[in-house]
């Protein structure tokens, strides 16, 4: 697929605010531990994620047809997989396996998602 | 689906990257559609019979797909 620059661009920025943001958030929280403030401010994070997830929507609309359908397949193979893999876990949390923090389950999906792009691609690339 | 999109690319002498620039779509498209791995959509294949100046289905051989 070839680079998309906007995309990288937006990516890159938001991701370095994210930084910036998750460390004052922190602080915030460790050094106001009484202050009604800490649940906004904790959130807070969330603001530059919403425009890396903005771009990779419109990355996915700006794909053609075919890396488009790629990315549906590997989409819907990634909900399933996810699925299965937090329901699992669920079941052996309930019979005494430790606590895991539902914030995990993004980089699990992301990590499944650039599985599931990689299988779909091959059934279309020339090996 | 079988074409002739690699034969009618040679006669043009023109690469994947350039036939995928005019189509508007990426050079892995390109190839996956000359090996038959990806066959495109209504649209696409208008804009590909355009490129090549020939008819569709002197393009796309649609006798290996199922009914």
């Amino acid at each position: 697929m070839p680079a998309d620059t906007p995309y990288v661009r937006t990516t890159v920025i938001s991701a370095i605010v994210y930084a910036v943001i998750l460390s004052a958030s922190l602080w915030y929280d460790a050094h106001h531990m009484d202050s009604i403030w800490r649940y906004p401010v904790a959130v807070l994070p969330i603001i530059p994620l919403i425009f890396i997830a903005r771009a990779s929507v419109q990355r996915i609309a700006r794909l053609d047809e075919l890396h488009q359908r790629i990315q549906f397949n590997a989409l819907a193979m990634t909900v399933l997989v996810t699925a299965l893999i937090t329901l699992t876990y669920g079941f052996l949390e309930h019979v005494g396996l430790p606590h895991i923090s539902v914030v995990w389950v993004w980089p699990l999906m992301a990590a499944v998602w650039g599985i599931c792009t990689g299988v779909t691609r091959r059934r279309y690339y020339h090996s | 689906m079988r074409n002739s999109l690699r034969v009618l690319r040679a006669q043009l002498e023109i690469s994947q990257a350039e036939l995928a620039e005019r189509l508007g779509i990426a050079r892995q498209t390109v190839n996956a559609l000359e090996t038959g791995k990806y066959a495109p959509s209504l649209p696409l294949a208008f804009k590909i019979a355009k490129v090549f100046q020939k008819p569709v289905e002197e393009i796309f051989d649609p006798t290996d797909v199922e009914d």
